[in-house]
């Protein structure tokens, strides 16, 4: 799938926490199991997770990474288009 | 104005009155739960039903599970289902206190309702409105040290906290309460765990140290913070929320303020009395 002009948003149902450079966000989701909606993102995680807003697109939240861990384009790109994967995956956001 | 048949119990500012209208229900709470009888206004009411609750277990989708019960979830009400020796049933709102609690039961004992919808459903979710939240832990005093530990079922906990020397104090072996004391955490048993110690008061003890525990092959202790610390601890914590984000919000607020007030430590151990001796050792060194 092209994300690269979509709006990542963060999913209602999620409730997070930054600590430190890391984050925890849980997945407040009604499943039998209920204990394996809890995950935690590390520093370049967390970055992501403060970009996707719902008011920047993919294209954005590339540069910025871009800017902030002073990588070229592509290997942002590449990075990025894998995290939103896994997160829309989870459930965590919507695209 | 409290009823004849009501029997009102607070439990750290939770106030949770039963409308009893079976009189061996009625007298095996008062035999129960004396300490904790209050005239405090009640939060939530729980119509106990003498009947029985087979006609009351919904077909709702299935939302939580575990060995002894279920909860089921039909449009915005739940549905609680116990099987087994002591069927009974419950239907509730996710806010508690928007209308009475409906249990039934033919249990004169009031098994289920005494030591499974009330600790684990009633009051795991309305303590999380006042400065407390209950884990899925045990907790141990010793040499006037006291130490939570916590895991899922099978994790250990149960068996540490039951290896009881002349020097230890068992608080609870399934779950307890921490709750804010001005800036100090403190930990209690519940008030329905049925091996809790008869505290005078609803004081607790300050919690010295937290350890997640798993069974090993040898004893070893890792210390661990940050979000891995938080993670495990809000997974034993997680279910008394009820899917709800402004309930867990409230958890998450509060569990990461106690890691940053207590250490933590991911402890592996071999059943036998030689975790509390190198335990003993690893804090002295």
């Amino acid at each position: 799938m092209e994300y690269i002009n979509k709006y990542p948003k963060k999913d209602s149902k999620v409730v997070s926490k930054i600590i430190g450079e890391q984050t925890m966000a849980i997945l407040v989701d009604e499943k039998p199991v209920g204990k394996d909606q809890v995950y935690i993102f590390n520093s370049t995680g967390t970055k992501f997770w403060e970009l996707i807003d719902g008011k920047r697109n993919v294209e954005e939240i590339i540069k910025l990474m871009c800017g902030a861990f002073e990588v070229d384009y592509e290997k942002a790109k590449k990075e990025t288009i894998e995290f939103i994967t896994d997160l829309s995956k989870k459930r965590l956001i919507s695209i | 104005m409290r009823k004849n048949n009501e029997l009102r119990l607070s439990f750290l500012g939770v106030s949770i009155s039963l409308i009893i209208n079976q009189p061996a229900i009625f007298k095996k709470g008062i035999s129960l739960y004396s300490p904790y009888i209050s005239t405090k206004k009640p939060d939530i009411t729980i119509n106990v039903n003498y009947a029985d609750p087979v006609k009351y277990i919904s077909k709702g989708k299935l939302v939580y599970q575990t060995d002894q019960w279920t909860l089921k979830k039909e449009n915005n009400s739940f549905f609680f289902s116990c099987f087994g020796e002591y069927p009974a049933a419950a239907h509730f709102e996710l806010d508690l206190n928007t209308k009475p609690v409906d249990f039934f039961s033919l249990d004169e004992e009031g098994h289920v309702l005494f030591f499974a919808f009330l600790p684990w459903v009633a009051l795991g979710r309305l303590l999380n409105k006042r400065l407390a939240v209950m884990i899925h832990s045990s907790g141990v005093i010793e040499k006037g040290k006291s130490y939570l530990f916590v895991g899922p079922s099978g994790s250990g906990k149960t068996t540490i906290a039951s290896l009881r020397g002349s020097n230890r104090v068992l608080l609870e072996d399934s779950y307890i309460v921490i709750k804010k004391n001005n800036s100090r955490f403190e930990m209690l048993p519940h008030p329905w765990g049925k091996n809790r110690v008869k505290l005078v008061s609803q004081d607790g003890v300050i919690v010295n140290k937290i350890f997640f525990v798993e069974h090993g092959k040898k004893n070893f202790i890792i210390p661990i913070d940050g979000v891995i610390a938080l993670k495990k601890l809000m997974k034993e914590n997680l279910f008394y929320n009820f899917w709800d984000n402004g309930a867990i919000e409230k958890s998450l607020d509060f569990c990461t303020e106690l890691l940053g007030k207590v250490r933590c430590y991911r402890l592996g151990f071999v059943p036998n009395e030689s975790v509390w001796n190198f335990l003993s050792s690893y804090f002295k060194a």
